[in-house]
C-alpha cells in the first residue's frame, strides 16, 4: 500500500511539474503584459507534435524535445509580433475571442498534418525502462526524467526572475509597467521576449508529455483549463503561487483519480463508489479552485500590483 | 436617455428572420432548412441570453454553455422518464438551470476581470466532466432523447412544420422577455453598475445583488435554450456544455454587436448560416472560422448591428442632437 502511494504521489508531481511548465508562461505572459492567451494550450499541442516530427528526422529523443522547444519559441515570437502585440491596448474580451480563434486554427492546422487520429509518440529504449527506488517501488525511468528536468526547468525560472537584469524588467514590467517604459527600457522588446519564453515552456511541457498523453488534436485544451485553475489558484501573474498551486492540483487530481473510488467504497455501497468516485475525482481540482477562491478571491499567493 | 425603445424593432426582425426558414422550405421544398433555421433561433435565445450578461453587465462569462447543458440534459433525463410535458420540464430547466448559475455567481462574482473569465469557465467544465463520467447520463456517449416536449393534445412534436412553429415561437418569447429586462428600470441599474460600481454603490444600488439577479435570469434562459436544443436534435451531449461551445456564444454576441438589442439575433443568423456554409466546403471549415473571428475582433469591432445602426443613420436625413 505504501509503495503504490509513494508512486502516485509521484505522478502527481510529475503532473503538477508539467502543469507549472505551462502555467508559469501564462501566469508570467499575464502578469507582465495583463494578456490572457487561451492558445497558450496550442502551444503546448505543437511542442508534442514537433517533438514527434523531429524525432523522426533526427533520430534522438532528447535532441528533439530541445529542438522542439525552440521551435515554439519562435512560433510564439511571431505570434507576438504579427497578432498578440496589437491586442495589448484592447480589452480581456478581445483577447479571449482572438486567441479563441488561434485555438481553432492550431487544431485544425494539426489535423489536417498529421490526422485526427493519435500520433504514436515512441520513447527510445534507453528512457523506458523502470528504476528501483526505496520502499520497493519500481518506477518509470522517463517519468522520473520528467520531474527532474520539470524541476531544473523552474529553478532556472526562479534565479531569472530574481537574479538577473533581464528578469528585474520582468518583475518591474509587472508591477508598473508605465513607470518602467519611462525609465527607458524597451518595453515591447521584453513583451516580445517574455510571450517567447512562455511559448518555449509551453513548447518543452508538450514535447515531455508527449509520450504520456495521446498526441492528438485538442490535447492542448484540458492542459489549458487545468493550468487556469492552476494560475488562478497560485493568484494572477505569481510565478511561486504558480508553482505551489501546480504541485497541489497534479497531487490532488492523482491521488483523486487513484483512490476516491476506494475511499467512498468504506462509507458507501460498491455501485454508489465506483459511480460517484470516478465522477467527483475529475471534478476535485474545480472543488477546491472554487473552495479557495471562496475564500481567498485574489489566489493563494498574489501579486502586488501598482499601475 | 429618458425615451424608452419599444420592442417592435427587436421582434420585428426576428419575426423575419425566423419566417425566412419556411419560406426557403417551402421555394426548395426542402424541410432541412427549417432545422437550420430551429438551430440559427436557439442560437439566438442563447446569445440574447449572454449578451445581456455581457453586453449590458460587462461580466465576460466564458463558461455560459454550461446552462445549455443543464437544459438539455434536465429535458432528456425527465423525457426519458416518462415526464414529456412542456409544462413540467419548463419550470423544472428553469429552477436547475438558475440554480446553477446562482452558486456560480455566487462564486465568481466575487471576482472581476481576468479572473472572472478563468473562473465561470473552470466551473462551467464541472458539469462537463460530471456529465461525461456519469452513466446516468448516458458518459461520453450523450443521451438519446426519445420524446420531444408535448404541449396540448393534437400538437404533433414530430411534424416539422408544428415542431417549427414551437420552437420559432418559443425563440419570440424568450428573445422579447430578455429585451424586457434590459429596457426595465433593473436593466438600466445594470448598466449603471457596469459602468461604475462604486458610483452606483453610493447611489443605493445593491451591486452584487443586481449582478447576481442579471447573472440568474440569464443562467435560466440559456437553460430554456438547452430545453429547444435537446428538443431539436433529440439528443443530449456532454460537449453542449464544452467550453468551445462556451466560445462559440461568446463570438456570436461579438458579431452580432455586444450590448446591442437585435445583435445576437443577426450574430447568430450569420454564424449558423457561415458554418453551414464552411462545413459544406470543407469539414476543418474551424480553420476558415478562426482567421475571421480574429479578423472580427480587430477591425469589426461594432458588430452586424452597429453595422445596420449607421448603415441607417446616413439613409435618414440628419436630424441634429448629440443623443448617443
Amino acid at each position: 500500500m505504501t509503495a503504490l502511494i509513494l508512486e502516485q504521489l509521484l505522478n502527481g508531481l510529475q503532473l503538477g511539474v508539467l502543469l507549472f511548465l505551462i502555467a508559469a508562461g501564462l501566469t508570467l505572459i499575464f502578469g507582465v503584459m495583463d494578456f490572457i492567451n487561451l492558445s497558450h494550450g496550442s502551444l503546448f499541442m505543437l511542442g508534442a507534435y514537433f517533438a514527434v516530427l523531429f524525432q523522426g528526422l533526427t533520430g534522438s529523443f532528447l535532441f528533439a524535445v530541445g529542438l522542439a522547444g525552440l521551435a515554439v519559441c519562435l512560433i510564439g515570437l511571431l505570434f507576438e509580433v504579427l497578432l498578440v502585440r496589437r491586442l495589448y491596448d484592447r480589452s480581456h474580451l478581445d483577447h479571449v475571442l482572438v486567441t479563441y480563434g488561434l485555438i481553432l486554427v492550431a487544431n485544425e492546422s494539426v489535423s489536417i498534418v498529421w490526422g485526427a487520429s493519435p500520433v504514436f509518440s515512441g520513447l527510445p529504449g534507453e528512457l523506458s525502462g523502470l528504476v528501483a527506488l526505496p520502499f520497493g517501488i519500481s518506477y518509470p525511468l522517463y517519468r522520473l526524467l520528467v520531474i527532474a528536468v520539470g524541476i531544473a526547468v523552474a529553478a532556472l525560472l526562479f534565479w531569472l526572475v530574481k537574479e538577473t537584469r533581464v528578469g528585474m524588467r520582468v518583475r518591474a514590467g509587472a508591477t508598473n509597467r508605465t513607470i518602467v517604459s519611462v525609465m527607458g527600457v524597451n518595453i515591447s522588446l521584453l513583451f516580445t521576449m517574455v510571450f517567447a519564453f512562455g511559448a518555449f515552456l509551453a513548447g518543452l511541457a508538450g514535447a515531455l508529455a508527449g509520450p504520456l498523453l495521446s498526441v492528438q488534436p485538442g490535447m492542448g485544451e484540458t492542459v489549458l483549463i487545468l493550468s487556469f485553475v492552476v494560475v488562478v489558484i497560485g493568484g494572477l501573474g505569481s510565478i511561486k503561487g504558480a508553482l505551489l498551486a501546480a504541485v497541489m492540483v497534479g497531487l490532488i487530481d492523482t491521488m483523486g483519480r487513484a483512490f476516491l473510488r476506494d475511499f467512498l467504497s468504506a462509507f458507501f455501497s460498491p455501485r454508489v463508489a465506483s459511480e460517484a468516485g470516478p465522477a467527483l475525482a475529475s471534478m476535485l481540482v474545480y472543488i477546491l479552485m472554487a473552495l479557495i477562491l471562496f475564500f481567498r478571491p485574489e489566489g493563494l499567493l498574489p501579486m502586488q500590483k501598482r499601475s | 436617455m429618458m425615451t424608452r425603445d419599444s420592442a417592435l424593432p427587436v421582434l420585428l426582425i426576428l419575426a423575419l428572420a425566423a419566417g425566412l426558414g419556411p419560406l426557403g422550405a417551402l421555394i426548395s421544398d426542402d424541410p432541412y432548412i427549417l432545422s437550420i433555421f430551429e438551430r440559427f433561433l436557439i442560437f439566438a435565445v442563447a446569445a440574447s441570453s449572454l449578451n445581456l450578461i455581457l453586453g449590458y453587465g460587462g461580466m465576460v462569462s466564458f463558461g455560459h454553455a454550461v446552462y445549455l447543458g443543464i437544459g438539455a440534459y434536465a429535458t432528456g433525463l425527465l423525457a426519458n422518464a416518462g415526464y414529456p410535458s412542456l409544462w413540467l420540464q419548463l419550470p423544472v430547466v428553469v429552477l436547475t438551470s438558475g440554480f446553477a448559475a446562482f452558486l456560480i455567481g455566487m462564486i465568481a462574482l466575487r471576482t472581476s476581470g481576468v479572473h472572472f473569465i478563468m473562473i465561470t469557465l473552470a466551473l462551467a467544465q464541472i458539469l462537463y466532466y460530471l456529465a461525461q463520467s456519469s452513466s446516468a447520463f448516458g458518459g461520453d456517449d450523450g443521451m438519446v432523447i426519445y420524446e420531444r416536449s408535448a404541449l396540448w393534445p393534437g400538437y404533433d412534436a414530430f411534424d416539422p412544420w408544428q415542431f417549427y412553429g414551437f420552437i420559432a415561437v418559443s425563440a419570440l418569447v424568450l428573445i422579447w422577455l430578455v429585451d424586457v429586462v434590459v429596457r426595465s428600470d433593473f436593466g438600466r441599474r445594470l448598466v449603471a453598475v457596469r459602468e461604475n460600481g462604486q458610483r452606483a454603490n453610493a447611489l443605493g444600488f445593491d451591486v452584487m445583488g443586481t449582478r447576481l439577479t442579471a447573472f440568474v435570469i440569464a443562467g435560466a434562459v440559456c437553460g430554456l435554450a438547452g430545453l429547444l436544443l435537446a428538443n431539436q436534435s433529440e439528443f443530449a451531449t456532454p460537449g453542449y456544455s464544452n467550453w468551445q461551445r462556451s466560445g462559440e456564444l461568446l463570438a456570436v454576441v461579438i458579431l452580432g454587436g455586444v450590448g446591442t438589442r437585435t445583435g445576437p439575433v443577426w450574430g447568430a443568423l450569420v454564424f449558423v448560416v457561415v458554418e453551414h456554409y464552411l462545413a459544406s466546403v470543407t469539414s476543418h471549415w474551424p480553420i476558415l472560422f478562426g482567421p475571421l473571428l480574429i479578423l472580427i475582433v480587430l477591425f469589426f469591432h461594432q458588430g452586424l448591428a452597429g453595422l445596420f445602426d449607421s448603415l441607417g443613420r446616413r439613409l435618414r436625413p440628419q436630424t441634429g442632437g448629440g443623443a448617443k
